[in-house]
């Protein structure tokens, strides 16, 4: 029950930040975003300790909570953006529309979820066959044995990512 | 060993890719990098040779310790190999259109090797993690092959709206991959497919929202309507040789994992019957595209956006391939792709890439506006460009003797012959398209030898490796359209294999769940019977056992 109550007040947390990173009036200021966004990694970390995946909370709050963030309040701060950069939040039809769908599609989603759950049975997480399974000992042999693959390409998706920095930020000068 | 040669063509690409970076270090910063295309081009065609000598050498292929990872058949060689000649044709027309452009950066080069290269991956695998795995190495590095040229303010705007829309795509796919694997406990799509097509999952809510969720995001990749509203910008604003790239590759790449995803995944004998099974979304996606493209296509000016509506109603046509899937073909639920979609995608890449790479050619000293004035009178100042042109467009469009002609004609005869009763009227839709699109097409060929330039007309670029590039896709389009047997061939054995099948290894876990009914427990060991790529015997033990461990890992949870 105790575990219940801490999930609901989470998932609350988590819901609500990702709605602030986007939803005006609390959206107006990039940096109150930012804190929003910074609430809903932070809090996304708990729900991963609850799943007993511990390594995955400890590298959401290092990576997300702490280096992306970081990367985002520098970025706002160098645009240093002033309130008059920033137009006053139009209603158009098709943000109407946007919203409506989007939430559609999430009650459609929530009520299809919720379905599957239920024809489930309960899965007791303190079990010592899933006690372990998020820790780093086996999140490490994954990676080295069934997911070997997976994990060596990513080596080369992160090659792609610095040359293409490299291409996005470089002055062009070469020959002229 | 035989792991790292059954994944040769694929690792030839990142290796190409590598090498071209550590050369453009080595040559300094005042060489012209023109060498490089070639270098990308030679590699990426290597890795294309290797694919279809692992084919025709009939090579004994088998993955042990990739199982269920990657799955290297005559579908993959086949799209691997159409993959390369796309992605080798597009690096050596970046070679002299980038310096006129004034693109300078050597970098340009290895970032097409590594898009092939997560194209090829993204086709070749069968786990979610490393298809998504390719599907970023791609998309990453074409968003930034896309704004290469900072100079113009059309390039940055094309890079941006592709990276915004294509990381809200990746957000789609990833979103269906989790909710797949929620529902199925499993990564692989055989193994999701079996779970899902078990009566129990069948129909169940999680798979209904991945398979919308997964649709939407390999739509956006493929350019379908209503996913589509990047493509004409995209397409116009970026360096004419990167949307050669992606009208070729990209969309290959889409089309092969979207028909093998969907057939493996939900392809039961029901796939397309009614409007909300997948094959029924798939439809209605098919003929809006095919209307959407060719009615907008009409009333553009621009060549560039013209081909861009272009690629987006031969994506409905394939769309219409997927849907119309044949039955009583090999397959673990005796459903296969429709034999011409393979085919097809190749008749459609050669000749895109073909007038792409023509308009690449005449985008000298800076100029970017390719509206149909400005390539008025081209067969007056470059008969062979002109020419070159005309045989891509009227292939697109579909004038036999061409390729293009072959592609329609053998794609819409599988369509109808998979359900004459139902499936004529689609047919009659897409004849209908056809002729509605040969407007367009025709009006490019009509101002390529009829008009005058009114205004500036767009400078030629004198580029041997770019004619050599746009000349062997004209030539195989001539060639292969006068004798397309053995491409057919070629497409048929690939799309016999599109459908993962159950293999003896996978059939396992069919003897543990007793509740399900399984109608074909001691099916035959399929690989075996799959011409040319037959597991050695020895190695099947192997399989197995590692399939066990593996279903122990991801198996649905014990309740």
């Amino acid at each position: 029950m105790a575990e219940q109550i801490v999930f609901y007040i989470l998932a609350t947390g988590v819901l609500l930040g990702a709605l602030a990173v986007v939803v005006p009036p609390f959206a107006r200021n990039p940096l109150h975003a930012a804190v929003a966004l910074l609430t809903t990694f932070s809090l996304m970390a708990g729900l991963f300790v609850m799943l007993s995946a511990h390594l995955l909370a400890i590298l959401q709050i290092v990576v997300y909570a702490g280096a992306v963030m970081i990367l985002f309040v520098f970025a706002i701060m160098l645009l240093n953006l002033r309130k008059q950069d920033f137009s006053p939040a139009k209603i158009t039809a098709w943000k109407i529309l946007g919203a409506a769908a989007a939430f559609l599609i999430a009650t459609r989603i929530a009520m299809v979820a919720g379905a599957a759950v239920s024809t489930h049975t309960a899965v007791d997480l303190s079990l010592e066959q899933y006690s372990t399974f998020g820790s780093v000992h086996d999140v490490g042999i994954a990676l080295a044995t069934k997911y070997l693959l997976p994990f060596e390409i990513t080596a080369i998706l992160l090659l792609v990512a610095v040359i293409g920095a490299l291409v996005v930020t470089r002055r062009q000068g070469g020959l002229r | 060993m035989s792991d790292i040669i059954a994944f040769s063509p694929v690792l030839l690409a990142a290796i190409t890719g590598l090498i071209v970076m550590v050369l453009d270090l080595l040559s300094g910063k005042n060489t012209h990098k023109g060498f490089l295309g070639w270098v990308t081009a030679v590699g990426l065609l290597a890795s294309g040779t290797a694919a279809c000598l692992l084919w025709v050498g009939g090579r004994e292929i088998s993955l042990p310790f990739m199982v269920g990872m990657v799955q290297f058949d005559t579908y993959g060689a086949f799209f691997v190999t159409l993959i390369a000649i796309a992605g080798a044709a597009s690096s050596l027309l970046i070679v002299d259109h980038n310096p006129e452009q004034g693109i300078h950066d050597g970098a340009t080069y290895p970032l097409v090797a590594f898009a092939t290269f997560g194209a090829m991956l993204f086709v070749v695998a069968t786990d979610m993690i490393l298809l998504f795995l390719g599907l970023e190495i791609m998309s990453l590095a074409l968003y930034v092959l896309a704004a290469s040229k900072q100079t113009s303010p059309f390039s940055m705007e094309a890079g941006v709206k592709y990276f915004l829309l294509g990381a809200l795509a990746s957000g789609f796919f990833l979103f269906g991959a989790a909710f797949l694997y929620g529902a199925t406990g499993s990564l692989d799509f055989v193994t999701v497919g079996r779970t899902i097509q078990d009566a129990a999952a069948h129909g169940s809510g999680l798979s209904k929202v991945a398979l919308v969720m997964i649709i939407a995001a390999l739509g956006f990749k493929i350019a379908a309507v209503p996913f589509h509203f990047w493509t004409p910008d995209v397409y116009e604003g970026s360096p004419t040789p990167i949307s050669a790239f992606m009208a070729g590759v990209v969309k290959a790449a889409g089309f092969a994992v979207l028909a093998r995803m969907m057939l493996t995944i939900w392809g039961t004998a029901e796939f397309s019957s009614g409007w909300q099974s997948p094959g029924g979304i798939l439809l209605i996606l098919a003929v809006i595209s095919m209307v959407v493209g060719n009615i907008m296509g009409i009333v553009q000016d621009n060549v560039k956006r013209i081909l861009a509506y272009s690629s987006i109603s031969h994506a409905g046509y394939i769309l219409l391939g997927v849907y119309a899937i044949g039955l009583g073909e090999p397959g673990a639920v005796g459903i296969s792709l429709n034999s011409g979609v393979p085919f097809y995608l190749l008749t459609y890449v050669l000749a895109t890439v073909g007038a792409f790479g023509v308009l690449a050619l005449m985008g000298g000293q800076g100029h970017e506006d390719m509206s149909l004035d400005s390539i008025a009178g081209l067969g007056k100042r470059s008969p062979i460009l002109a020419l070159i042109l005309t045989i891509s467009v009227l292939s697109l469009a579909g004038i036999p003797p061409l390729l293009g002609f072959m592609g329609k004609f053998v794609l819409f005869k599988q369509v109808l012959l998979a359900d004459p009763d139902r499936n004529w009227v689609w047919v009659v839709v897409a004849v209908l398209n056809s002729l509605v699109a040969l407007y367009y097409y025709l009006r490019i060929v009509l101002y390529v030898y009829f008009r005058e330039p009114e205004g500036e007309a767009a400078p030629i670029i004198k580029s041997n490796a770019g004619l050599f590039a746009v000349s062997t896709m004209a030539v195989l389009v001539l060639l292969l359209g006068v004798f397309p047997g053995k491409a057919i061939d070629a497409s048929n054995q690939a799309s016999h294999h599109a459908v993962l099948s159950i293999t003896e290894a996978q059939a396992a876990p069919a003897v543990q769940q007793e509740s399900a009914p399984t109608p074909e427990p001691k099916q035959p060991l399929r690989l075996r019977q799959v011409d040319g790529l037959k597991v050695d015997p020895s190695h099947i033990p192997i399989i197995r056992r590692a399939m066990e461990l593996k279903l122990r890992d991801s198996g649905p949870k014990p309740k």
